[in-house]
This record gives structure tokens, sequence and C-alpha cells, in this order.
């Protein structure tokens, strides 16, 4: 489940690095003229392919720092309507830094007959904002061609000259269910600009011609086959791409230095350098609130708490291309920021206690991308908080206002982020957390009657990601909580449901279920009933058969879930059949159920246990995570089969 | 067109009458800046207990300007915030028509409201925060974002919203998607224009005030009287509008008040009627170049089809080709308008166009191919239902083609979406009114539009039980109409991996291992899918073999879990399962437990559920027989019909136990 707090806080922080990416460039006039038939397409390309990339050409000259233009021309052939996308045309931009011309966007039929054509005054102009972004300075031009018939081809090509800029972008070479015919990228940049790439999930080289003081770098690929992504599994570690970046850039008229994580963590520094302070008299209150607090992470964690109670995130798309923060006098005032603004804040409370901390840039969501120690590249979303204190560093997510103090969560755990630090940047990992850090706890006592009507009381604890889950519940309606709970918890409709939450204390998320059934048994029939033997299914989800899994498969996080049911059975009647115990096995966890008749007390009391170390599942794994799972699922269905005692 | 009204005004007042009034029990509204100590103390919304963040009050004022060539409506909205995850009420976003200058936002000014130390404090918003964003051309969106909020808070803003013209009266919203508890809007409309309100309400007004008060518009020293009409409604406790299951569109359920521009009395020499009766709203459309104006359009190469469209013995056969034809030589563009944008003509060139354009193609060619049709606008589901009493074309977003074959049968027909049938309305169009024109045979009438007969599934199974808890057989999934259509277009377009794993319902211990259709191609008869499957009855052990008949079916689960329904329901069509199993028992094993023989009707006879179960041979059969007689259904009967779909749910998925004798 979403936790609503904290996917609002990915900002458009790259923005308008974005705008570059995915972007192939070229001169027009120079592609053969059988890649405007679709009859051409050999058929190993048409494999798995929803469009087919007949020609490729970008062409980036880099003027100077921050400067550079781009020539950008390539042709699809769209093979069904799922590659309709294709056919639609998006170019964002600022109006200060980056302007597009002579755009055009050609169709051609089957036949490579030209259809239509499409102009920029075609385009549709409007502001690039979110829903959850209040304000923004990005807009984007766009325009869509309805597509009458299959095959088809759309040919695009225009003209960008941007001039601002932090690393270079890079070239998307391969898109989700595409196949390749011919592509190429080349940069033209001068020989002393520090120039620098990087490949990932493919290995060309580029070819090189100088001329004078510059160089060209060109990338070429040929007939690449469509693939597509598979069900979680991460993009980053699939799709082929190169990065570029060089020494010197300009970004919105500030220069800086991308040689190095050092000296790009020095750009940021300098960004913040006028707004990271709060004015004298109010650090001298802050002061004041905290002198009583003995040690200096009581103090950080006082402090937090203050702007988790005081503070509220809000999108904000302004200032330096959405990188500079709003001043932590802002922020304080005015009571938002987004998370540059509440990082910054944050950071300026702690040095009004002179508590040192640093502004953490990031790539927030589950399993995303760490940094790269090798090629400093601006790749990042998030801003976070780390404050170093001497025995243990200590990690804040600034525009929550529930988390933990010290607790980063799936959103921003265990990667690589940019500490922003006085000697420049420095490259850190953010914790990982453990299958005990992310547990579900629970314990269910069902009652039943000997009608089949039953009772039951389903209390749970939840800690790391599922604890924000639970709170992240919290905030629907009451009717939208109990459907929730009914379709991830497996829940049978009952005749009454009431929700308690009952605490939110060190971490720990406290909910209780109580539950009412008219009938809990499946089936009755003679002297016996047969029940599910559980009111929720610890264990709610399979994943499909794939014959060959190719990329690894990511849960969000590791987990450890267990429950324990207390069935008391109704009176008169005794255990005829109870469900087998099971144990099972997979390379990263276990999945353990144990039922136990209580004669005395008659009471069938059941204990399952589910643990999953590591949330990455090794593509050569997945055959065996799938068994595991439909084995668990298998186990979960045995029946409790109880009778009327003699 | 303040060209047409005099240029000055005198604000000439004569002595208001007081035509009637009934006073509200409580003051709701507030002057900017007075705050009740009791909202700030408030906890929860009253009468929705489980809402983040509350409307104290929305109040709105509109009237016209001096030369009565504007309107302005004065907006003051106060809001209190319970809860952090109500905070988000605090971003404020105003949107508006830009375009053409038509619409601004002035005067705003807004505050929080926080109880510091027992003391209101009250934090302005910074002018400077307050920014306009183009969203494109014909919108823009004023926004700002509230200082200093806080569970607890209360934020209040004021603005006027100002159109340059007499024709944009604003709509009145009383339902938002937090709960509301007052709402009062004051009307001051000059007898010179007649609107006709549109009511969209299922509550009352607890306060109702008329008032009248003479005016004059002057030009050159000659007084032209008129009476401005004032009328102020207030609501009070409106729920929040939530999403729901089966529930119509937004358009169909937000209580509000829409105006129509009936006509303008004249007055210093001008005149114009907007009144409107459905027929002359047919001769605008008949009259319109981009409706009436594309009937008689040629279209390149219309000679081939209407040629070959004539050798065609039947209507039907005419019919069916010439449907085929449009609808698979055109593509929707996705855009739904009563008009067409670039016409037939240039759309057919184009080979695509929107709903109207390859609709109106679609009737032309009928119509020169000898068939008697006759070009309808409706308004899709999402769009809305068409209120009959609203004579405007603001309410239609689509064309269609209106075919009356005899008494019994009509088509509509619609050649947008690529797995629509000719004989089959389009479901789009369903439990809505269509207004349908014929100029020659001076004809301009409207049609309720609905379903008759019920939307059927059938499924038949055969299997035989394994004694190590297996179960293998065939299945028969026979679909009609919309069933069958779903079915087509799912297939077509996700292939049949992705259909199986559908059929399955992405259960891995149901397996298919071949699947035949029949009739995929021909739209007049049931697409049937023969199935061979077995699965792994998972619950089974040493001695008891567990079997849920509920396979193949789409009711496995329960759609209506919430015990509260703020909407009616919407189904669209009736509908008919049947679903009918034989199980062979395996030898060595006998029928344990079986699920009895029922049924259950709903006591208005609107939903009925029929189960018969019997074991014969070692061959245990389970039928069962529901009916949707009703297409909708009011949420004033939620309560009996909460709990039959949930008996209904039970018994759908209740098993047979077989056991090793």
């Amino acid at each position: 489940m979403a936790k609503k707090s904290n996917t609002q806080s990915i900002l458009l922080f790259t923005a308008l690095f974005m705008v570059f990416t995915g972007k192939l460039f070229a001169q027009s006039g120079d592609a053969p003229k059988d890649l405007y038939l679709a009859s051409t397409i050999p058929d190993s390309l048409k494999d798995k392919a929803n469009s087919v990339l007949r020609y490729a050409k970008t062409v980036v000259v880099v003027k100077g720092p921050g400067k550079e233009k781009i020539k950008f021309h390539d042709i699809v052939t769209i093979l069904n309507e799922k590659g309709d996308h294709e056919a639609t045309m998006v170019l964002p931009y600022n109006k200060k830094y980056d302007n597009f011309s002579a755009i055009e966007m050609r169709v051609y039929d089957e036949k490579g007959q030209q259809i239509k054509k499409y102009h920029k005054s075609d385009m549709y102009d409007g502001s690039a904002t979110s829903d959850e972004t209040i304000v923004s300075d990005e807009r984007f031009l766009a325009v869509r061609h309805t597509i009458a018939a299959y095959p088809v081809t759309v040919e695009t090509e225009y003209e960008e000259d941007v001039t601002s800029l932090v690393d270079l972008g890079s070239w998307n070479i391969q898109k989700n269910e595409q196949s390749i015919q011919n592509a190429s990228y080349s940069i033209n940049i001068a020989s002393d600009a520090g120039f620098r790439y990087a490949n990932k999930n493919i290995s060309i080289k580029p070819y090189d011609t100088i001329s004078g003081n510059t160089v060209t770098h060109t990338w070429k690929v040929k007939n690449l086959k469509a693939f597509k992504l598979e069900e979680h599994a991460e993009r980053w570690k699939v799709f082929p791409s190169i990065r570029f970046a060089c020494k010197n850039f300009q970004f919105y008229g500030t220069d800086g230095d991308f040689s190095t994580w050092q000296s790009f963590g020095k750009f940021i520094k300098a960004l913040n350098a006028d707004v990271c302070s709060l004015t004298p008299e109010r650090e001298a209150e802050i002061r004041k609130m905290t002198d009583t607090i003995k040690t200096d992470k009581e103090k950080a964690a006082f402090l937090y708490h203050y702007m988790q109670q005081n503070m509220r995130y809000v999108s904000i798309q302004l200032g330096i291309g959405g990188l500079k923060p709003f001043p932590a006098t802002f922020v304080d005032q005015k009571k938002y920021g987004d998370c540059k603004a509440l990082s910054n804040y944050m950071s300026a409370l702690l040095k009004a206690v002179n508590i040192p901390s640093y502004y953490a840039v990031i790539n927030a969501e589950a399993n995303q991308e760490p940094a790269d120690p090798l090629f400093p590249y601006n790749s990042f979303n998030h801003v976070i908080l780390c404050v170093p204190f001497k025995s243990d560093t200590t990690w804040l997510e600034c525009t929550s206002t529930t988390n933990q103090f010290g607790t980063l969560g799936s959103f921003t755990e265990n990667r690589r982020a940019l500490l922003i630090t006085e000697d420049g940047g420095k490259l850190v990992n953010t914790p990982r957390s453990n299958m005990t850090e992310n547990q579900f706890k629970s314990d269910v006592h069902l009652s039943l009657n000997a009608d089949g009507s039953a009772k039951a009381t389903v209390k749970i604890g939840s800690t790391g990601d599922y604890r924000f889950d639970y709170i992240g519940m919290s905030s629907m309606k009451l009717d939208e909580q109990k459907q929730t709970f009914m379709e991830i918890l497996n829940l049978k409709q009952p005749i009454s449901f009431d929700i308690k939450p009952i605490a939110d204390k060190n971490g720990l998320k406290e909910t209780e279920l109580d539950l009412e059934y008219d009938k809990f048994f499946d089936i009755a029939a003679g002297d016996k009933q047969f029940y599910r033997p559980h009111v929720i299914d610890l264990v709610a989800f399979t994943v499909p058969i794939e014959e060959k899994r190719k990329s690894d498969y990511y849960f969000e996080h590791p987990m450890q879930k267990s429950c324990v049911t207390t069935i008391d059975l109704p009176q008169g009647f005794e255990v005829e059949t109870l469900p087998a115990n099971q144990s099972l096995k997979f390379v990263y966890g276990n999945y353990d159920v144990k039922y136990v008749y209580d004669a005395a007390k008659n009471q069938v009391i059941s204990t399952a246990q589910f643990n999953l170390s590591n949330q990455v599942i090794p593509a050569e794994k997945y055959n065996d995570l799938q068994q595991y799972l439909d084995s668990i699922i298998k186990a979960q269905n045995k029946k409790l089969v109880i009778k009327r005692k003699a | 067109m303040n060209k047409i009204l005099l240029a000055a005004f005198f604000s000439a007042a004569f002595s208001a009458v007081v035509a009637q009034s009934t006073q509200p029990a409580i003051a709701v509204i507030q002057p900017f800046g007075k705050i009740d100590q009791a909202d700030l103390d408030l906890k929860a919304c009253d009468f929705e207990k489980d809402a983040n963040a509350e409307v104290l009050f929305i109040k709105g004022n509109i009237y016209f300007g001096a030369d009565l060539g504007t309107i302005t409506e004065e907006v003051h909205k106060r809001i209190k915030i319970f809860n952090t995850n109500g905070n988000d009420q605090a971003n404020i976003k105003i949107e508006y028509y830009s375009g053409n200058h038509l619409e601004y936002i002035s005067g705003i000014q807004a505050e929080t409201i926080n109880m510091v130390d027992g003391k209101q404090e009250i934090t302005k918003l910074d002018k400077k925060l307050i920014y306009t964003k183009n969203i494109d051309k014909e919108t823009s969106e004023v926004t700002f974002s509230m200082p200093n909020v806080k569970p607890g808070c209360i934020i209040e803003y004021k603005y006027n919203l100002n159109a340059n013209s007499f024709v944009d009266m604003p709509d009145l919203y009383f339902q938002e998607k937090i709960p509301v508890r007052y709402c009062e809007y004051s009307t001051s409309i000059p007898d010179i224009f007649y609107f006709r309100e549109i009511p969209h309400l299922t509550q009352s007004f607890v306060k109702r005030t008329k008032s009248e008060d003479g005016r004059s518009l002057l030009d050159g020293g000659q007084a032209f009287p008129y009476v401005q009409e004032n009328e102020t409604k207030g609501m009070s406790n409106i729920h929040s509008l939530a999403d729901e299951p089966y529930m119509s569109s937004f358009h169909d359920n937000l209580q509000c008040i829409r105006f129509q521009l009936v006509s303008i009395k004249p007055i210093g020499g001008f005149s114009k009627s907007y009144s409107d009766t459905w027929s002359k709203v047919g001769g605008r459309l008949i009259d319109d170049e981009d409706f009436g104006g594309q009937l008689k359009r040629k279209i390149n190469g219309e000679e081939v089809i209407i040629e070959k469209a004539k050798s065609f013995k039947t209507d039907d056969e005419k019919i069916a080709y010439i449907f085929g034809e449009v609808k698979n030589t055109m593509k929707w563009n996705g855009s739904d308008r009563w008009y067409t944008n670039d016409g037939t003509y240039r759309a057919w060139e184009n080979k695509t166009g929107n709903s109207t354009e390859i609709n109106l193609i679609l009737y032309h060619l009928l119509k020169q191919s000898g068939v008697d049709a006759y070009p309808m606008v409706i308004s899709t589901r999402e769009h809305g239902k068409v209120d009959p009493y609203y004579t405007s074309l603001v309410q239609f977003n689509r064309a269609v083609v209106f075919v009356p074959v005899d008494s019994a049968k009509r088509y509509i027909l619609d050649a947008t979406g690529k797995y629509n049938v000719y004989n089959e309305t389009p479901a789009e169009a369903l439990n809505s009114t269509g207004l349908y024109i014929d100029k020659s045979k001076n004809i301009y009438d409207i049609i309720h539009i609905k379903k008759d007969n019920p939307v059927r599934q059938a499924v038949v199974i055969s299997a035989e039980i394994k004694p190590n808890g297996k179960i293998e057989g065939t299945a028969q999934i026979s679909n009609t109409s919309y069933n069958r259509i779903e079915a087509v277009e799912l297939y077509k377009k996700d292939g049949e991996k992705k259909y199986i794993d559908y059929l399955r319902d992405n259960d891995n211990n149901l397996k298919i291992s071949a699947l035949k259709f029949d009739n995929m191609e021909i739209d007049t008869l049931p697409l049937i899918q023969n199935v061979d499957f077995n699965m792994d009855l998972a619950a089974s052990d040493e001695n008891y073999i567990y079997v849920n008949p509920n396979i193949f079916t789409p009711l496995k689960s329960n759609p209506f879990l919430s015990d509260n329904r703020m909407t009616d329901i919407d189904f669209a069509y009736r509908r008919s399962y049947s679903i009918s199993g034989t199980y062979k028992i395996p030898a060595g094993y006998k029928s344990d437990a079986l699920p009895k023989s029922v049924s259950m009707v709903m006591p208005d006879k609107s939903f009925s559920f029929k189960r018969l179960v019997a074991e014969q041979d070692g061959v245990i059969v389970v039928r069962f027989s529901i009916n949707y007689n009703v297409p909708e259904y009011s949420k004033e009967f939620y309560p009996e019909f909460h709990d039959f779909f949930k008996k209904m749910n039970e018994m759908m998925n209740e098993q047979i136990v077989l056991k090793k004798s």
C-alpha cells in the first residue's frame, strides 16, 4: 500500500534533466527510404514488439558549460495499438532555458506514403504540474496522432536549444516492448571539457572523430530485439542506456563543476548557503526549547518531532530549477515546504543547537538506483537529512509526519545518497532494514458457536513499512478501511466490523479488528462443521507462473510475519480433523504452521510464521519462489473439521 | 454581447419587496475573520465522523455587473482540518476559463486560524505566494498554499470569480469530496434574463428566501426599468461524495444547480430568445454547420460502398455491411463532442475523427443506401444522464445513428468502438435520453435508451474429481451481448495468454490446457468458449476433498462490502447468470457435505438467486441461477441489497465435501 506522505514527496527534483533523457537526435534527410516501409522490418524485430525503432539519430553539440544544441530525428513503425504512445510527441521545456524549434511529426502509411504532418503550431502547450505539485515552472508541448490502421510509421524531428544543464543527460536506448533496427547518438564537445560517459546494461563503445579542438563521440546500435519488463522487476536494472557528463556546467545561470561527487556537492552547498539559517531570535527560541534536554541525540529527536508536528509537506517546484530550497525562515513562518525546504529547515533547527547535519540527495521509492561512485551524475529526485552523531549516524525523512526519529523505510533505505558536507559531496550508504524491522504480528482470538456464528478479535502489531501501511490506512474513510482490510487480510465478510486503532508508540502501530459473523463455517452437514481455521491469511499473495524469468524479482522490503490464532470450539464439539502441520523452506526464508488441540480447553491453537530475509529474489530463484508461495497458499487452505461430541 | 445591453446603469433601487423567507435555526455563516470558538474546538464532523476535514461553510453571492454584461461570483469558504490527513485541503486550486479573457479571479484573501495559548491566532496568506498558472490556452488556475496549517486549525479564503459574459452563470455546487456543513448561494438576477434552474439535488434546502428590487438601466438619459430577483438557498450537512462500486458518473451524483439561459426580455430594442423546446434544439442541430451541415456531405469513394450496400436484400444486411466498413475504416480519436471538428469529409480522409464525425459518416452512408436512419445525439454514461427538462445541447457529447426497424426492434449504432456491434446498443448510451432528428420529415424527438433483455452469461461445467485432490474437466462459457463484446475485446487486445490468465482469475491452482472459441466473428450469435481445465483442490487432505463449484464465473467476490451507500447502484443493464456443473465422484469417495438447494429473492423481486444441488449415481449436480432484474437500484434499499449480496456471495462459494469411504 502506498504511503501517502512518502509518495507525495518525490519531487521533480530532476524534472529539468529528465527533459533530456529519452531524446535521440539527428540530421534529417539521411534515412534510407525503405525504413518508411513496414514490409522491410525483419521478423526477428517484430517478436514481442509493439513498435520498431527503424532509425534514430541524435546529434548533440555542447557549446559550453550549460549550453547545448540538440538535433533529433527518428522513425518508428507502430505495429499495434499498444504502441500508440509512439505517435504522441511530448516535449517538456522551461520557458527561460529551453527552446524547441523545427518541430515536425510526419505520419506514413504501411507503404511509406505520407498521410499527415504536424508542426509546433499544432501542439498543445500546457503546464507540467502534477496534481500534487502546487507550483512549478515546467511546461510541455504535446501532439498526438490518432492511428487508423496498422502498421503505421511516425517520423519525428526537432531541434532543441538548451541553456541550462547539470549533466549532459542520457541516451535511453531502448523502450519497453520496442525493438531497434538502427539507432545512433553523438555528442560533439570540446576535447578539454572533461567529457565522460557510463554504460548501463549495455557494453557498446563510441567511435570518436577529432576536428580542431572538439571531439565527436558516436554510439551506434543495430538489431536489438524487443523485450518486456517483467512484473516486479526494476527498470534501472534492465534497460540499456548511456549517461553523459562533463566538467563544468551552468544551471539557471549558476556555474558548477561536476567532475566529482565532491565538486557537485559544493555546488549544492553553495545554492543552500544563503537559505540554511533561521533568524537569530528564532535560533535563541529553539535553544530555549531544548535547553533542558541533555544529549544531542535527544535534542535532535525533540526537534524532529517539533518539525513533524508543525510543518507540512507541499510540493513546490520553483527556484533554481527545483534545486534550491525555500529558505529555512520561509518554512519557519509559513509552516510548509517541499523535501528540499523541509530537510534544509530541519538542518537549520539542528544548527541552532549546534548539532551538525548534512543535506542528502537521493533517489526515492522502494529499490531505486543507488548513486554510482564511479560516475557522478544527477539522477536524484529527493532530499533527506543525515545527522552524524559520533557513534551512530541518524537519518531523517523530513517530509513525513509519521516516520520514527532515525528510520527511513523502503522509500530511501539501502542505497547510496550524496551527502552535502563542508568539503562538498560524499557518497554514503543509507541503512538497510532487516526483516525484524518490518514486522507484521497478529494475535487472533476466534470464538465459535454451535450455530456457526462467531466472534473474532484480531490484534495486529506492525513495524517498519507495515507500520506505514497501517498508518496510511487510517486516513481512509471507515468503509474504505474495512474494505481494504477485507482485501489485504482476506477476511470473510463479517456482519459487524469495528476497527480500533490502539496505539502508535516506539515504532509499533497496533490495530484491533473486532468482527462478528453470522456463519463462520464453510459448510456444515450432519454433526460436522468444516472451517477455514483462521480469520486472516498471513500470506495473501502468489506470483504468476513464468516460463523463464529473466530479471530479479523485487519485494519492497524484507519481512517477518506471524499469526497466532486461538479458536474456541463450540460447546459440545470436538476436533475431527486437525489441519496438518507444515514447514516450508525457501532460500531467503521459511513458512511454518503448527496446529495444537487443547482438549481440556477445547481450543485449537495455530501458529504461523512467514519470513523473508531478502527482498531481492534473483531471477534463477524465481521458480522456487513461485512454487514456495503456491505451497504456502495450499497449506493455508487446509480445513479444520469439528464434530458434535457423541 | 455588451453592446446589446445599454451601457449606463443607475442603481436606482426601489423599495425591496420581501416575498418569502424561512429562517435557519443556526447562524452558520460568519464574516471573514470572525471564528466561532466552538468550531476551533470541534474534533470531528458531526454527520461524518471519519472525515479528515470538513467544509464549515461555503457562501456564494452571484450578481450582475453594472452594465449587465458581466457576472460576478463572490465566494467565501471556511474549512476545518481535523488531522494531518486533512492537510491537503489547505492547498487551494481555483481553476477558471481564461480563454478570450472570459473569466478572471480577483480579490483573494486567505487566512489560517489556530488556537495558541487559549487565543485565536490568525495568520494571513502572503499575497506574494499566490500563483497564477496558465494551464493551457483555455484554462488557468490560481493556486496557493495556506500558512501555518496544523490539525485543528481552520482555514478560510474568499475571492471573486468574474465572467465577462451574461450567459456564463456559474454552476452552484453544494457537494464536495469532503463533507459540507453548510452551503448557501445567493443569486441576484435581473428579470431581463430568464435562467432556468436545472437542479440535481437529493436533499432539501434548510433556507430559502426570495425578494425583488426595482432597478433601471439608463441610456442617454432614458431609463429602462427592470426587476432584480434575489434568491438565497442554503443546504446543510451534505455528505462527501465518494467513489463507490457500480456508481454512475460523478456528474449524475454531485448535488448542484446548473443554469440555462432561456430568454432575454426585450429592453431598449434588443430581443433574443434562448427559449427552447426539444424540437427547437433539434432545429439548431440541423442548422449547425458542424452537425446538420455534415449530414449530406459526400465522402471520397462513397459510391462504391453505397452501391455494394444496395446490392444486399435486407436492411439488416445493409446495416451490418456499412457498420463494418465504417467501424473498420475509422479510428476514434478519443474525443466526444456533439459536433464535428474537422468535418466528415476530412475525418474520412484522415481515417480518424471524433465520435460524431464517425457516426455522421455512418448515418450518411446508411441514408444514401436507402436505410431509414436518423442522426441522434446522446450523452455517454460518463458524461452524465440527460435531463429531459433541460433543453440544451450542452447535455450531449456524442452523435450516434438511430434506426427504428419496426415497433419491436430498433438499432442504436455507434461505430467508434472497434468491438461494438450493430445489433447491440452501445453500453455507454444506456439509461439516458437521445435526441434524433430528420428535417425532411420534421421529426425532432427524444427517446429513452435502454436495454430491455437481460444480458446473459452461462457456464456449463462437466468435471471429474480425482482421488488425489484434483479435478479435471471441461467448461463451456457462453456470453451474449455486452459480455460477448467485453470477452472479444479482452481476447483480441491482450492475446490468448492474458485471456487465459483472466479466465483462471490468476489462480495458480487452475490450469487451462485448451481454449477454443466458437462464433468469435459472428456478431449475432453468443460467443462460446470451450475450455479444458484441471485444478488442484488446495484444501483437500488425506480424508477429505473440497470442491468449490464457483469456477469460471464473474461472481467470485462481492463488490458491495461497504456498510453505507451514498449513491444509487447502477448496473447499466439487467443481468442473468446461469452456472451449471456436474461433478463425478471418484471411486472410494462419497459426498460428506453438500450445499443445500435454496432460493432467495429480494422482496421487490429486483434480484434473485437460486441454487439446486442433487446427487445421483456418483455424480453431483450444482446449478446456480442468478438474476439482476433491474438495471439500477436505489440506495434507499441498500441495507437489504447489501445483505442479499453478502448471502449470495457466501452461497456461491459454499463447497462440496467428499470423504474417503
